[in-house]
Order: C-alpha cells, then structure tokens, then sequence
C-alpha cells in the first residue's frame, strides 16, 4: 500500500528583510496510515514550518517551497490554492499549539466546527451542528450541547485544546498534524490531551504527526522519530531504535535532558550548552557543529543523511534488525558513536554528581 | 448583561445632569453683562431694564435661575430672546430636516468606509493602497462646509446634477427629498470615510496575522471567507462603536455646517442662525440636546459592544 | 530555568563560541538587530521620517504656506497693493486694457485678474482676495498654533496630574474631562465661543481679552480638545508609574512633581511628538468651523473660515471668495496631516491616535 503522505526534499526559504533564511533544508520522509510521526527538537528547528508547509499554510509572496509533498498521491505543494483548501481540513487537519489565540475569540466555538463541517461537506446547518455535538462530546467535553454555544474565552486552555480535536476530527481527515498540542497548557491538562489524542489514533486509522520537544510524549506514541535541528532532520529512526541506539550526537544530548523519575535525581537536570543557530546566517557543514562536544575537522562539511556504517565491517555492513531504517546525519562512525555515548553518559553523570558535592 | 445596561444606563443619567450644569453655566457665567441690556434694546431706560430683569428672572440666584429653565425645558416652554418664539417647537420643526440627513450620511459613511478600508487592508502596499491612504488623508483635511461648496458650485451649479440647495420633506417627495440631500449626505460623509477607513485598515492589518486567522486558513475556508467571516467581524466591532458616537455627534451637532452651506431647514441652521442672532437660549437647549444625544449614544455603545465582543463579558 | 543552564554550560567540557546567549525562540525568523551605536530612540526616528519621502514632502508644503501667510505682513503691499481690511468699492482696475469696476453696479465683486491687483479678484467690501487670503491664514495658522499649545498643555497636565494621584483628584479631573468630551467638538466650540460673543470678551481678574481677539478662539478651541489628548496620556502615566524606574525614583527620595516632570514626563514624550501635528491639524480645522458659524474670528480680522462664510451668499457668482480660502485650508491641513502620519509611523508603527468628531 502506498504511503498516506510523502515529503521528499522539502525546503522552505523566507526571504526576510534580513536576507533569506532556509528554515527547511530538504527534510524527506514518508508516512503510512494510521502512524504516528513525531518530529521533535528545540524551538526554531523547524519542525514547525515543516508542518504547516504540508497544508501550504507558509504559502506568501515572500516564501520560497521546493521538493515535493505527496498525500494520497497527489502533489500539494504545487497543488493550486482550491485543490489545497479542499485537502486543508478535509483531509489533513491541524491542531495548533496556543489554543488560547488559535480560536477567533467573537465565534461561538459551536459555529467555528460548523463553519469547518460546512466547509467540505453539503448539509444543512441543523446536521453539522448535531455532528458537532457530537464531536465535542466525542472529545470529553461535558453538556456538549450547552458548551457548543460558548464562547472560546469561556473555555479553559485544555478545553480549547480539545475544541480544536474536535474541529480536526470533523470532516474524518486521515491524517492530523498536531503542532506542539500540549506546550501552552499545564502539566496535568497535557496528559488529558494526550490521552485523547492516543485514544482517537487507537481507535481510527487517522495518521498522526506530532511536533513537540516533549521527549516523554514521543517515547509514548510515536512509531517513527524524526529528530530536526537548524531546519535539517538529524536523525529519522523508529521510535524503539531510536531510545534505544540513539545515534546523533544532539539526540543524545536532547535524551539526556528528560527528567526521569525512575533514578534517583542528581544535581541539576542536564541542558544542552548554547543555543540553536541562526538560519539567516548558519554555521558551515553541520548545524550542530558549534555546540558539538564531538566535532572533528571533517564536521565543516554537510553530513549526508544516511544509515550509519561499520568500518570496521570492512565494508561489510554489520547491522541489527533493528537498524532498518534508522538514519542520521554525522560523519563519525556507527563504533565511534557507540563508544562516544557510552563515554558521555558517564561524564555528564560524574558532572552532576561534582555539582551536588559543591552544593553540600 | 442587563444588570451592566442598567448600571450603564445610571451613570449616563449622572453625567446627564453635570452637562446640563455645565451646559447652563457656559451660557450664563460666561458672558459678563446679564442678557437684560441686550434683551432691552439700544435705547432701554434703566427702569426698562430692571423690568426685563424682573420678568426673566435674572435677579434670582443662579441655582434658581437653573431650575427654572430646567423646568422650562422639561415642559417644553423655553422662550428665545430674539422674537420670543418658543424653541422646542422650533427644533422639533427642524429634526426632519436634520435627521434625514444625519441617517443617510451615517449609512453612507459606514458602507464607504468599511470598502475602502477593507480594501487597502488588502492590497496593502500596493499603488490602490497608497491612493486610497492619500484620499482618506485629503478627506480628513478637508471641513465638510468646503467640501459642500464645492459640490455645491461644481455638481449643483456648473453642472446642474443636483438642485441648488433646500430641503424637500419626504412626505412630499421621495425624489426630491433624495436629490436634494444626495450633495449633503456626500459632504458630511467624506471626512468620516477617510477618518475609519483608516482606523480599519490598521486593524485588519493586525487581525490578518492572529492565529484564528491561521486556523480559519487551515480549515479549508477560502480567502474571502476568512476576510469577511474572521478578520472583517473582529476589526469592525471598534468601527461600529465609532460609528455610533459619531453619529450621535453629526445629529446633535455636527449636521450644522453642512444645513448651513446647504441651507437645509433643519436644527442646525436654526443654531446657526442663533449664533448670528447671539441668542442664547435655543442655543442652550440646542447645546444639551446634542450632548445628551451623545452620552446616550455612548451608553447605547457600551452595551452593545458587550455584546458584539464576548470577551469583555466577564469584565462587564 | 536560567541558572540551570548557566551552570551546565559552565560544566561542559567545550565552550560554545558563536552562539549568542539569550535568545531561544524563533531563531532565524527574528527580525534582524540592527544596532545604530549612539543614535537614541529620537534620532531613530528622525532617521525614519527623513526617508519617508512623501511626508517630507507634505510637510515641506505645510512649512511654504506657514512661511507665506506668516510673512505676509512683509511683503503683501508689493503683490496686493492694498491692505487685506481696506474696502475699495467704487475702485476700478484696469484688466487686459480694460477698466472695470472692482465690484460692478450689482454687486458681484471681480473676478481673478492674475494681476498683481486683485490677483485672485475682490470681495464684495471691494478688499483684495488675495491679500485677504494670506493674511487669513496668517490667524488661521496662528490660532491653530496657539490652540495646539494650550490642549498638549493642559492635556499632558491632566493627565500627568489624574495618572499620578490618581484617587480624588483622578475621579475629578477625570469626570471633567469626560464631560467636556461629550459635547460634540464644534458644538461645544460653538456654545462657548457664542457665550463670550455675547459678553464682548473674557475678564477673569487682570486677564482681560477683547471679543474680538484672535486669542479668543485659540482659548476655546484649545480648551475644546483637552480630553482628546488627557485621556491617553492617562492611561499612560497610569502605567508608567507602577514601572520599575519611578518606584526607584520614589525610594531614593524623589518628590511627586520630580518624579513627574523627570521620570514621567520623558517617556511621554513620544506620545505628545504625534499628538502635536494632529491637533495643529485639529485646531485649524475647528477653527475654520467656528468661523464659519460666526462663532469664531470676529470682524474686522479674516481667516479662512470667516472668508468661505462671508463668500458663500455669492457662491454662483464669484466662486473665488470660496474656493480660494477653502483650497488654502485643505492644503495645509493636508500638508499637516500628511506629515504628521509619517511621525506617528516613524515613533510608533502601532499606535492608533484619532482626534475629532
């Protein structure tokens, strides 16, 4: 079966005041039904625009698309604007990450589903509305009816939140992008959303790309990872090859810095040093280069995205099962990187360790 | 909402008395001499005068004095000076007239405005923006009684479009009557288009980048749609409680110019020709009667934009 | 959050040399820091009016009727001949070899000759239109300027004053201004230019203004549009005082009226820069509409509005008497409005400030 959605090679430059700024630099990857895609990194990384670029939401006479994105076979990024808004959601529906602005305020939040509803599909007012209802009821908002006539500012944050699902879900798109769902909420509200949103892909087989630099969140939905930084995707791996082999040196420095609950906490939580280029005038070669604790020489050069290979192997490619697939972009190699991790680890631990000493 | 319209509606009462205060001592604190001596005429023996005095009560204290010509007002017995006419019947006379002209001016302001303004929001940037920017400026700048002569001159008397001046009530024709106010409805209208084209381009501006309107564009809904149904409704709600001072402006005052230059026979010019006539009290009553239009209009505003705008609901 | 990552970054094992500190979000689709060493906020700002050609050009307009009317006194005998008050009914002028009547037996005052006599023709006292014209403007402008002065005056003031004390005298002034601002502008305008009409000038204790002083009207109309420029200037002084700087200025000791004129003042600066164009424009406006309505400028002093008002009855016949005064007026007002938009956008692109009704 063909893949739901296809991206290959999409790029996206703003042309800003400031010069152009490539704020996607050839991301590729393919998404099947019913799957779940997480795209994580640090803010500005680009995961962001890659997603709106999907719907061609960063269409404007100042942005500059290239590559190709397929979804049911069908190209959009050169699709002309009825083809896209016909797909845009219909098809693929977005949640967007502040649900406190992402709804027009002066709307009933009712007749902002209806309008959506009404948008891709001919019925009457009366059924969209009872669908409506339904929706919402769908996504765990009590006396559905009542609530559908209120206003956004009425609603708490994870209500709005899930007033949003309930509009993507309207018109049974197969595909949902979820930009950053959970960011603007509170702790407790986040893991109500993500319960919603795992039981709705449970449930159905809508596809799911979720954005976020919620690493506890990817480890508990996704089936593939991609991992962006500086508008290049980093490392693409399944989800269990990549918690379990991470291969990127910045996967591992984002890994190191989930608070976990299962050890016993250690001084302060890890961060990574620095902070994200800037794409209106990045760093030669990798991106990561200047914040990389294990930069060489031939880092000044773009690393190719790839499988990782063996030299030792002899050519010879000596791989896990569970290897298939998995991609990243470093010149060093699959031993050197193992090695490398295994050596960071210990040094960040024994770096923790010094800081509680002091502090005692 | 109708525990806030009522709140609203007792402040408005509040203010109502302190313009009617204020509007009373602008018209007899301010001019030194008592109105007596001009009252009397040139020629006026003392004795004359101090019967005038008398008869209009100048001798009594102010707060006295105010009550009086509140009751008068009240009861719709206020007397001018000059041909001792009685002035609400005079007014009453004259608001055909005045609000034909406000309605029309009104309605055709607000459709001009929120088309032009819609539209350099836009095409923001391009060269219908910049004309449109530099016609509403030249709007602004220019007083309605300019641009009324000229339509006057040009439209009425060069060309002959629109008859020269008048007032035809609707009663008697429908044709007429709108001929005759098409010029005065265009020369009371432009500076209020250029004024809220521009307040609504800027607004739209700052909408057109609000995240609903991004949501609105992933839904699926098409450009105009997200222009009229998302980023229009939001930006007209600061417009159309413009409008409706404004609006209570142009009635309780702001028609005077245009009847003037137009000679429509509405309350205007019957304030105009009391200017002339430095005659105090349909001035007076004139004064409050528009002021009290606008702090009305103003409460009316309030209320009504808690309930176009649902936000500031829980404030109210 | 960040100590945190300062004391991890002081823990890793490699600087990060190129990365600069702070900023997080959104990298790349910032707007680019431009960083002009010694130029303040002010200059910034000049820098951008400056570029923006089409304002300048408005406000060179404004600035060349200003200096014409301004400076009519010094040369208006050479171009008029006569006085802009002295009648001439029964004169003639020779035009193109002609001599006619400078108003004819019926009374309709002559035309433009585009002579240096009666240039832009006569008005019905036989008084040369163009000389009347300058020297109209020169008390039209004026008024506009005083006018102007007396509400940034007293609007910033009030507002300074409400905004700082806020309690008792806040609820005063502030009921006051409210009150002021319900009566439509020209309505107001009208009834207290009317009021001193009728008592043939102002005399509070040694102040003593004649009627007909041009003074007058500046007064009203200043005092007319307080609230305009009160209100906003409240609002702002409201939230400036909780800011950090004038709480320090208060513990180290600093008095009310410093810590207003000092601290307060300065930030406002911006705010009463865009109001100043805005009501001169105002003012001239207003004053041309009192005028207009013999509310205004009294005989035997012009200005534009007592031109169009007394020019209007011969409209049809001498269009002159209207046109000429009423274009002058909307080309300074334009120049001045022009040019105070691109002051509101040069100091802040955001605000919306609107003054009338």
């Amino acid at each position: 079966m063909a893949p739901l959605l296809e991206v290959e090679r999409l790029g996206v430059r703003f042309h800003t005041d400031g010069g152009v700024v490539r704020a996607v630099d050839g991301v590729s990857f393919a998404l099947a039904h019913g799957k779940v895609l997480a795209i994580v990194g640090e803010s500005g990384s680009g995961k962001s625009v890659t997603a709106l670029s999907l719907m061609g939401l960063t269409r404007s006479a100042n942005t500059e698309l290239d590559g190709a994105v397929r979804f049911d076979g069908k190209d959009l990024l050169n699709a002309p604007e009825d083809e896209l808004r016909r797909v845009r959601g219909g098809g693929m529906a977005m949640i967007f990450q502040n649900p406190m602005t992402a709804l027009n305020p002066v709307q009933r939040v009712g007749a902002q589903i209806v309008e959506q509803i009404r948008t891709h599909e001919r019925i009457s007012r009366s059924e969209a509305w009872e669908r409506t209802v339904a929706l919402l009821r769908r996504v765990g908002i009590p006396r559905p009816e009542v609530r559908a006539r209120a206003y956004p500012h009425e609603f708490s944050g994870g209500m709005r939140q899930r007033v949003m699902i309930a509009a993507a879900l309207s018109c049974a798109p197969r595909l949902i992008v979820a930009d950053e769902p959970t960011t603007a909420l509170d702790v407790t509200t986040q893991s109500q959303i993500m319960d919603e949103l795992e039981q709705l892909c449970r449930e159905s087989t809508v596809a799911l790309i979720l954005i976020t630099h919620d690493i506890g969140l990817v480890a508990r939905m996704a089936d593939d990872v991609m991992v962006m930084y500086g508008g290049r995707v980093l490392e693409h791996a399944p989800a269990d090859a990549l918690f379990e082999d991470p291969l990127h040196p910045y996967t591992w420095a984002l890994l190191r810095s989930v608070p976990r609950l299962d050890r016993e906490r250690v001084g302060r939580l890890p961060t990574i040093g620095g902070s994200p280029p800037s794409l209106l005038n990045p760093p030669a070669g990798c991106h990561f280069r200047p914040r990389c604790p294990h930069s060489f020489d031939r880092c000044v050069e773009v690393p190719p995205l790839r499988e990782s290979v063996d030299p030792a192997a002899d050519g010879e490619e000596v791989r896990g099962k569970q290897d298939e697939g998995h991609l990243d972009r470093c010149w060093l190699d699959l031993d050197t990187k193992r090695r490398l991790r295994h050596l960071d680890r210990l040094d960040t631990q024994a770096v923790a360790l010094a800081c509680t000493d002091g502090a005692a | 909402m109708a525990r806030f319209a009522l709140r609203r509606l007792f402040q408005a009462v509040i203010v109502l008395f302190f313009v009617s205060v204020f509007t009373f001592l602008i018209f007899q604190v301010i001019p030194d001499g008592t109105p007596a001596l001009r009252l009397a005429g040139k020629s006026a023996t003392p004795q004359t005068i101090a019967a005038v005095v008398r008869q209009w009560g100048f001798n009594k204290p102010i707060w006295v004095q105010y009550a009086d010509m509140m009751g008068r007002i009240f009861t719709g017995s206020v007397i001018s000076y000059s041909e001792h006419v009685n002035v609400l019947s005079q007014i009453e006379r004259g608001l055909p007239a005045t609000l034909s002209l406000a309605i029309g001016a009104g309605v055709i302001w607000f459709v001009f405005a929120v088309v032009v303004g819609a539209l350099c929001a836009v095409r923001a940037g391009h060269f219908i923006d910049r004309l449109l920017t530099l016609l509403s400026l030249t709007a602004i700048s220019a007083p309605t009684f300019v641009v009324g002569a000229l339509g006057l001159y040009f439209l009425a008397w060069r060309v002959h479009v629109f008859p020269l001046s008048g007032y035809v009530p609707l009663s008697q024709s429908v044709g007429q009557w709108f001929m005759h106010l098409v010029l005065p409805w265009i020369s009371l209208s432009v500076v209020y288009i250029g004024l809220y084209s521009r307040v609504l381009r800027s607004t739209m501006l700052d909408n057109m980048h609000e995240d609903y309107v991004r949501t609105a564009r992933a839904k699926g809904l098409s450009e105009r749609k997200i222009l009229i149904r998302h980023v229009l409704r939001t930006s007209l709600i600061p417009i159309v409680s413009m409008w409706g001072l404004d609006f209570a402006g142009v009635i309780g005052g702001g028609a005077i110019l245009v009847e003037v230059v137009f000679n429509l026979d509405g309350v205007g010019q019957y304030a105009a020709e009391s200017i002339q006539a430095l005659d105090v009290p349909p001035l007076m009553v004139i004064v409050m009667y528009g002021a009290v239009l606008v702090v009305l209009i103003a409460a009316l505003v309030d209320v009504l934009y808690v309930w176009l705008d649902p936000r500031v609901r829980l404030e109210a | 959050m960040g100590t945190a990552r300062e004391l991890i970054r002081t823990s890793w094992s490699e600087p990060t040399p190129s990365a600069p500190a702070g900023s997080a979000s959104l990298v790349g689709l910032e707007e680019p820091v431009r960083t002009a060493t010694g130029v303040g906020p002010y200059g910034l700002a000049w820098r951008r009016l400056r570029a923006n050609r089409v304002a300048m050009a408005f406000g060179g307009l404004f600035l060349l009727v200003l200096t014409l009317c301004l400076l009519a006194p010094v040369y208006a005998r050479y171009v008029g001949h006569i006085g802009p008050n002295t009648n001439d009914v029964t004169g003639t002028v020779r035009v193109g070899g002609r001599v006619e009547d400078v108003v004819s037996p019926i009374g309709i005052p002559i035309g433009p000759t585009w002579h240096t006599r009666f240039f832009l023709g006569a008005d019905q006292n036989g008084r040369t239109v163009a000389v009347r014209l300058l020297y109209g403007g020169r008390t039209s402008l004026e008024i506009g300027f005083i006018a102007a002065a007396i509400t940034i005056v007293l609007g910033v003031a009030f507002g300074l004053v409400a905004g700082y004390y806020r309690g008792a005298v806040d609820s005063v002034l502030t009921r006051f201004m409210d009150l002021v601002w319900a009566y439509p502008a020209v309505l107001l305008g009208v009834a207290i230019g009317t009021s001193i009409a009728v008592g043939g000038g102002i005399g509070i204790g040694p102040f003593q203004l004649r009627g007909n002083s041009i003074l007058v009207p500046a007064l009203v109309i200043g005092f007319v549009y307080v609230p305009y420029v009160a209100k906003p200037i409240r609002g702002q002084v409201l939230s400036l005082r909780e800011q950090e700087f004038v709480q320090a200025a208060r513990c180290l000791g600093c008095g009310s009226v410093r810590i207003m004129l000092s601290e307060i003042l300065p930030n406002l600066m911006s705010t009463i820069l865009v109001f100043v164009p805005l009501m001169v424009a105002g003012a001239i406006l207003l004053e041309a509409s009192l005028s207009f309505l013999g509310a205004g400028v009294q005989p035997p002093n012009a200005s534009w509005g007592t031109m169009i008002q007394s020019g209007l009855p011969l409209l049809t016949t001498s269009p002159q008497l209207v046109l000429a005064p009423g274009i002058a007026l909307v080309l300074a007002v334009l120049g001045i409005n022009v040019f105070g938009e691109g002051v509101r956008e040069a100091l802040d692109p955001r605000s919306q400030i609107r003054v009338g009704r």
